[in-house]
């Protein structure tokens, strides 16, 4: 009796210890799991909204709070982050605050600002191009905070970075995302061909698309022979991990 | 010097200064009278705004003295100083430093106290330097002329003819005569001065109840200074707020410059505070707007709008400055930002994708929200929708190529059409009544974009109105 009372409070600790070492990461299914704390750098063009706005939504995990701060410049460029998609990609506008700096000044002051105040799950933010210093700085103040900052790029970008990992994230046919780790602090890398399941709020990954009779009604687009004489962009995929 | 002015293709002098008094130059002569008078007579268009503007700058720099100043028609301040003389050391220590620091910003002032605002507006201009007060007030106004009284031109000629020079001439005369011979406005300008009727200073702006103030025998020059006094203040302010349990949704600093200009910075809140800390942060971005300049000599510090609030509970655990307050945090971005650019989105009922959400203030929005069918819309939606070149098998089909922002792309698969009908109940500009014909469509690198028709037939253009994820 004595004994199973120890074994299961042996058991207890050993799954609180479990716990603890997944507490600093968020787990996402087929890709490798994100570190919350520190600054993520992901470019690429509409995909990569898609992308952070999941990233961010279950960093959130429904009850934290995302600030996106994008400048007034992104807002023409790339357009006003619209609700009824944001909730699409997992992240409940409820819990989001937008801010619309006017000067990348004022952008990275917010983001900062925003770390600091250790009231969000995950900072994102909007930039040309990812400043050195002011990078180091977001990444500084992400890893004091234990928040995640999430950096979000034009597709071609300088690969210089300061930040935990950097990633770089593409449309694929079928609703799908190409999602390439590209930069890692401890050394993974990698590409993928993946789908978020809002389910389960986990990347799943998607089989190359010649291979599938047809995308999911719920996230693709349903096929047609329009459009055969265009080129069928398709990029090799593979899995490193 | 002279101010002129022209009326009826013919210049008249309109201000002459005192020099130009003293060699018997007067308010309404032709310019041609006054050469006539000193050959050397330097002029200057008369400008009424100016003078308004410079009146109304008075006005607020008093606020200094008061919370209610009122520039009084074009050529004086009102200044309610019920309760306000002590703190200055009596009215007669109040005048003197009032006249001495108009004096060093370049202005003449005369000045004069009484119980009514219409017998100090007599005495200032006709015995500047009395002190009148109630029981007084009949006497000292009774040897002024009939002008002191505020009338009109023609009743004061009329007087005059009379035989009736001076306000004490008129004390005797049957109320009922006189009413009837200048009638109605007369009388009551007679009650005014002698405080029969009330005449309420409607002041410069809405008086806020919870002021402090702090004056500098010695002019500030350092804007640290300025910063370090701006703290007391908001201190001193905040152990008051606490006694009576409100708190502000706003301050607003003002700083006198001995130059006469009056510096102002204002600060906003999203819920009500009285945490020194924070409001001082929130002031911080704002400080070069309180720059001394030659030198600051006075400071007052006044709530915008005060809301009840609770006590905080003591906290156990935490005794640092909380810095996990979201409201705290959400403040600084609005004061730096402009509140307007720091907000949260909720869904409206509408048929329009672009009117499907709004703007409201961040930590008001309500959670569980339904956004409507999510799948089907796109995560960047442009507010203008962009023309784009589009080509379709049939006007009725998706397109086959379309052209945005230079790029030529390839339509590989569409979803489509979802026909939107304009809300026909809102009154919008023909352009925005059409019926609007979406399409989900994906390029063959797997760009998803969100294209409409508007228009039919060969009218029919295209746009792109949104990006999918």
């Amino acid at each position: 009796m004595v004994q199973r009372l120890e074994l299961a409070a042996l058991k207890a600790r050993l799954a609180r210890a479990a716990e603890a070492s997944q507490a600093g990461v968020l787990p996402l299914g087929a890709l490798p799991a994100l570190p919350r704390a520190g600054l993520h750098e992901i470019a690429g063009d509409a995909a990569a909204s898609g992308f952070v706005a999941t990233l961010a939504g279950a960093l959130a995990g429904g009850y934290g709070r995302v600030l996106w701060c994008m400048p007034l410049m992104a807002l023409r460029e790339a357009g006003t982050l619209y609700g009824p998609g944001l909730a699409a990609c997992g992240l409940d506008p409820a819990r989001l605050v937008v801010v619309n700096p006017r000067q990348t000044r004022d952008a990275l002051w917010t983001m900062e600002e925003a770390l600091r105040g250790g009231v969000f799950a995950a900072v994102i933010g909007e930039a040309e191009m990812s400043p050195p210093i002011a990078a180091r700085r977001l990444q500084l103040a992400a890893e004091a905070h234990a928040t995640a900052a999430l950096l979000l790029l034009p597709p071609r970008v300088p690969s210089a970075s300061v930040g935990m990992t950097r990633w770089r994230a593409t449309s694929a046919p079928g609703g799908a995302w190409h999602i390439e780790l590209a930069r890692c602090r401890n050394g993974a890398s990698g590409t993928w061909l993946v789908e978020w399941n809002n389910a389960t709020h986990r990347f799943d990954l998607v089989a190359v698309s010649g291979k599938r009779p047809g995308a999911p009604a719920s996230s693709g687009l349903g096929r047609s022979a329009r459009g055969a004489d265009c080129r069928a962009g398709k990029a090799p995929v593979r899995r490193r991990t | 010097m002279a101010l002129i002015a022209e009326q009826a293709k013919r210049l008249f002098v309109a201000a002459p200064d005192v020099l130009a008094q003293a060699s018997g130059i007067v308010p309404g002569q032709t310019l041609a009278d006054a050469r006539a008078l000193t050959s050397d007579l330097a002029v200057a268009p008369f400008d009424p705004t100016a003078i308004t503007r410079a009146i109304d700058g008075i006005a607020q720099w008093c606020m200094r003295y008061t919370p209610v100043t009122a520039p009084a028609s074009d050529d004086g301040v009102f200044l309610d100083l019920t309760g306000c003389a002590p703190l200055f050391g009596g009215e007669t220590a109040l005048l003197t430093e009032l006249i001495a620091r108009l004096a060093r910003q370049g202005f003449t002032a005369h000045v004069a106290v009484a119980g009514t605002p219409g017998a100090a507006w007599a005495l200032a201009h006709f015995a500047p330097g009395t002190i009148a007060t109630s029981a007084t007030e009949r006497a000292a106004l009774a040897d002024l002329p009939v002008e002191a009284l505020r009338l009109m031109p023609e009743t004061v000629a009329t007087l005059r003819r009379l035989g009736l020079d001076t306000i004490g001439a008129l004390y005797d005369l049957s109320r009922a005569a006189l009413t009837r011979r200048f009638g109605d406005g007369f009388c009551r300008r007679l009650d005014q001065a002698l405080g029969r009727v009330c005449e309420p200073i409607s002041p410069l702006r809405e008086v806020p109840p919870w002021r402090e103030r702090r004056d500098f025998a010695e002019p500030l020059l350092q804007l640290e200074d300025i910063a370090v006094t701006l703290q007391r203040l908001i201190e001193s302010l905040c152990a008051r707020l606490a006694v009576e349990e409100l708190g502000v949704r706003g301050l607003e600093c003002f700083g006198f410059r001995t130059d006469g200009s009056t510096a102002r910075a204002r600060i906003g809140t999203g819920r009500p505070s009285r945490d020194p800390a924070h409001l001082a942060r929130l002031f911080a971005g704002k400080l070069s707007l309180l720059d001394p300049g030659e030198g600051m000599d006075g400071m007052v510090l006044s709530p915008i709008a005060l809301e009840p609030l609770a006590p905080e509970q003591p906290t156990l655990t935490r005794d640092d400055a909380q810095p996990g307050d979201l409201a705290v945090l959400l403040d600084r971005l609005a004061n730096r930002l402009g509140a307007a650019n720091v907000f949260a989105l909720a869904p409206v009922e509408s048929h329009r994708p672009e009117r499907a959400q709004r703007r409201v203030a961040p930590n008001t929005a309500a959670h569980n929200l339904r956004w409507p069918n999510g799948m089907r819309r796109p995560l960047r939606l442009f507010a203008n929708p962009e023309a784009i070149e589009a080509e379709a098998a049939t006007p009725e089909e998706a397109p086959l190529h379309f052209t945005w922002r230079h790029v030529r792309h390839c339509v590989h698969c569409a979803e489509g059409p979802e026909r939107i009908a304009a809300e026909w109940w809102r009154n919008a500009a023909p352009a925005a009544r059409e019926t609007r014909d979406y399409y989900r469509v994906e390029d063959e690198d797997g760009g998803r974009f969100w294209l409409y028709r508007q228009g039919a037939g060969e009218a029919s253009r295209w746009y792109l109105h949104g990006l999918f994820a």
